[in-house]
């Protein structure tokens, strides 16, 4: 349970506020409601790069960090298809210099253009460290465009390629800037020792005078439904032929969202799942194989991924996984398996509020669906999953006309 | 008008901190049983720690193997009714085994320990190795390393590691090919019999949940002797000369650098003056590396350093992965960031923040009661006083620029660096 009070300032900006105490810690997670699924389609991998430059200084401040250093702070932020989220943590006494710093890149930038083309080159280099110089790195930049046609997902959170990075300009910095990054578009969390009345004042002194940006209203296209299976090879220099199927699944407000979330546990979470008992246990065709959800706010997809053993081929791996999930559709889910996942999502639940970071966050981004109560309401709803509901929601998700398969074939075998 | 280009005054950070110390509670037979009990979620985490790691095997992989299979079987239980026996209470289990140390975690909400404490038992006391389980994860293993091998990173490390020590040294010596194909079943079954005892285990519960976790413990660990294991030391030793070593990988468009020289462990009296030294050069996200290489150069996401400290010895690493046109200037400019530590004092604001930031960053690592165990271990396995962290905190807040300085010329010496590049140079 993450006790909070919440409040809204003039200005839009909605505060939460969870007191801990056992610790002389705190602190501020700033969530801005902007992510890659916002960009335009020429201009991709910009609200990560972003990000990056929210970092190299702002209207009256030099340097965002070292003053945060001096003060005993640390912080990072991230960039994902959905938000983009900046987290600060600090000795408690020293709470007001984080709510210095975090409203005064909010209030504006320095737009420093060696800033943006230093920035740059950061970013294409992090495209090439994660996403091109790793087998299997480049992945997603190749499912996404697989999987949704239409929809913004369709890119990954870096870009779609490098060219994007390199052409961004100053001009589209600013813009960016005073669409998104305004107190109306932001969920401010503040958390651990600290008091509600303390926070009311340092956001009445320090985030109160920003003005009100103009309201930033989403209105992304809808993926269509999918209605015949998807099919893309690839050869690359990797050891192992591997296959990735995904399929769409419901969005994280869905009703049935848990019941695919149970699904998917069922199905690939770790070495008690049916996928890898089968297929690497028993039948020794997979190396290693697991399910998940993508766990995006919009449209999501239910993602397998195998990588399979040495010269066995991604069709044959392909039509293994198919024979589990027939079998599993024909037997449907017993009681058992459906218990054992909703413990192991028990655990993780409390396992993931031990650290005051999480609990912040968690809040925010349950904010920024529209309910930060969502995190005390979340153990609920997967309780209340029953075998008739992962049943239908399988027979409704795994589908083969619902469903983009991607060979990665290995240029070795 | 708020004044928005001034910090707002800074408090104090918290000097008089008292790091909440372990709990020891000797079980009947012996075995050093020690609770860090806080938080407030009802999850624990239980670790069963054997001394033993590569540091002590007999035979190269024998500890890393036996270690991934102590829960391929049992006489009561097969690998997949185990696995679902821990996934039935939501419980994670993990085997580890490192340098010097073979651990089984155990993540399990309070309410579901005991349930699982006679399975734990039965695995840390009869694991059967079955032949077709030591077969695949062989498989697998194998398969995974050829994978790591496309990946400049991974070659860089192990080789740097092994630049430092000795490709027969316990620290400097991969799981290869051959060391994998080279296992047997025998070799599990001789490092479980000198490993897996009661009187070479320590036995570390964090969290909380409202149980009497002592009696529990000392139920199912403490009423007997088991295992066969008694407490060893194996001698190793190496000889370092430095080596420059480039692996071409020609389809690489970044490459990975390690860079770095043997150092001292965490119980020489240098170490933690040495780690704010290493902290100024490449530590944090402000440090001399970061806003050279990246912040102006914008050469690379990342580079760092560290002092990396094992039971019986250390190493100093700097690492980055570089776009592969600026492989050469890169290490030129690491080791002119080197020569700037050892000829110019570091100045008394970049020193004041990264005493500050140094403090706020160890006080905020112990929130959680896991990491407090972690701390716990690292003082109790390396025999440091109970002080030590204390200490640390008045060895930063006393640290002078002129004994960075001279610590940079004693143990920042280039000649000696070892380098590995793994791309293009």
């Amino acid at each position: 349970m993450i006790n909070y009070e919440q409040f809204v300032l003039d200005n839009g900006l909605q505060v939460y506020v969870h007191e801990d105490h056992s610790a002389p810690m705190a602190v501020l997670n700033l969530l801005y409601n902007v992510g890659a699924k916002d960009e335009e389609e020429h201009k991709t991998g910009f609200a990560h790069l972003f990000e990056h430059l929210m970092f190299g200084g702002s209207q009256h401040i030099g340097s965002f960090d070292e003053p945060l250093q001096k003060v005993g702070g640390e912080n990072n932020a991230f960039t994902s298809n959905d938000i983009t989220n900046y987290y600060i943590t600090v000795p408690s006494n020293n709470l007001e210099t984080a709510f210095w710093l975090e409203s005064d890149r909010m209030l504006s930038l320095s737009f420093d253009p060696k800033v943006l083309e230093v920035q740059r080159s950061v970013v294409i280099e992090e495209f090439k460290q994660r996403y091109l110089n790793q087998p299997y790195g480049d992945v997603w930049l190749k499912l996404r465009p697989l999987a949704y046609t239409t929809h913004p997902y369709r890119w990954a959170t870096i870009g779609k390629e490098i060219s994007h990075i390199e052409e961004a300009t100053m001009d589209d910095v600013k813009a960016f800037f005073s669409k998104y990054y305004i107190p109306n578009n932001a969920y401010l969390v503040i958390a651990g020792d600290v008091t509600l009345e303390q926070v009311k004042q340092l956001c009445d002194k320090w985030f109160a005078p920003i003005s009100a940006g103009k309201p930033y209203l989403r209105n992304l296209p809808t993926e269509p439904l999918q209605t015949s299976p998807r099919l893309l090879e690839t050869i690359a220099d990797v050891p192992l032929n591997a296959v990735y199927k995904v399929y769409h699944s419901p969005a994280k407000l869905d009703a049935d969202y848990y019941a695919a979330d149970m699904l998917s546990d069922i199905l690939g979470r770790g070495k008690s799942s049916i996928l890898y008992q089968e297929l690497v246990k028993d039948k020794k065709i997979f190396n290693s194989i697991n399910a998940h959800l993508s766990g995006a706010t919009e449209t999501g997809l239910l993602i397998i991924e195998g990588k399979l053993n040495k010269g066995i081929s991604a069709e044959t791996g392909d039509e293994a996984i198919q024979q589990v999930l027939s079998d599993f559709l024909a037997s449907g889910v017993l009681a058992e398996g459906l218990q054992k996942v909703k413990n192991q999502a028990e655990s993780s639940h409390v396992f993931g509020q031990v650290e005051l970071l999480n609990r912040a966050m968690n809040l925010a981004f349950a904010a920024a669906l529209g309910d930060a109560n969502l995190v005390n309401k979340e153990l609920t709803m997967l309780n209340a999953v029953t075998t008739t509901d992962v049943n239908t929601a399988a027979h409704k998700i795994l589908q083969q006309s619902n469903c983009s398969t991607l060979y990665y074939k290995s240029s070795a075998q | 008008m708020l004044d928005r280009t001034t910090a707002p005054v800074a408090g104090k950070l918290n000097d008089d901190f008292k790091l909440q110390s372990a709990k020891k509670h000797p079980l009947n037979n012996g075995i050093k049983f020690h609770t860090l009990l806080c938080g407030n979620q009802e999850a624990v985490r239980l670790e069963l720690i054997f001394n033993g790691g590569n540091w002590n095997q007999n035979k190269a992989g024998a500890s890393y193997f036996t270690t991934k299979l102590l829960s391929a079987g049992t006489p009561n239980y097969s690998s997949k009714q185990i696995e679902n026996i821990l996934a039935l209470s939501g419980a994670f289990l993990e085997l580890e085994s490192n340098n010097e140390k073979n651990t089984l975690t155990l993540y399990v909400l309070a309410k579901h320990l005991e349930s699982l404490l006679p399975l734990v038992f039965e695995i840390i006391t009869q694991p059967t190795f079955p032949q077709e389980e030591l077969d695949n994860l062989k498989k697998i293993s194998l398969q995974n390393l050829s994978v790591n091998l496309g990946k400049t990173s991974y070659v860089a490390s192990t080789n740097f590691r092994e630049a430092i020590f000795g490709n027969t040294h316990p620290y400097g010596r991969a799981l290869t090919e051959p060391v994998i194909s080279g296992i047997d079943r025998d070799a599990l079954v001789e490092f479980f019999k000198q490993t897996f005892s009661h009187s070479n285990c320590d036995i570390v519960l964090s969290g909380n949940g409202s149980i009497d976790f002592e009696n529990v413990i000392n139920k199912y660990f403490g009423q007997s002797s088991w295992g066969s294991a008694v407490p060893q030391l194996q001698e190793h030793s190496f000889q370092y000369s430095p080596i420059k070593q480039t692996v071409e990988k020609e389809a690489s468009v970044q490459s990975s650098i390690r860079m770095g020289l043997p150092m001292f462990n965490i119980s020489h009296p240098d170490y933690l003056e040495t780690s704010i030294l290493i902290e100024i050069l490449g530590g944090y996200f402000g440090s001399r590396l970061m806003k050279n290489i990246r912040e102006d150069k914008g050469y690379t996401y990342g580079i760092s350093s560290s002092l990396v400290s094992m039971q019986h010895g250390g190493y100093l690493v700097i690492g980055t992965d570089v776009g592969c046109e600026n492989t050469a200037e890169t290490i030129n400019e690491i080791y002119h960031e080197i020569e700037v530590l050892r000829n110019e004092s570091v100045g008394e604001e970049e020193l004041n923040l990264v005493k500050n930031y140094l403090t706020g960053s160890f006080l905020n690592s112990l929130n959680t009661p896991f990491a407090l165990a972690d701390r716990f271990k690292s003082i109790y396995f390396n025999g440091l006083p109970s002080n030590f962290y204390t200490h640390y905190l008045q060895t930063i807040q006393n640290v002078s620029a002129e004994r960075i300085q001279q610590l940079a010329n004693q143990y920042l010496i280039v000649n000696k660096f070892s380098e590995v590049v793994v791309g293009k140079r």
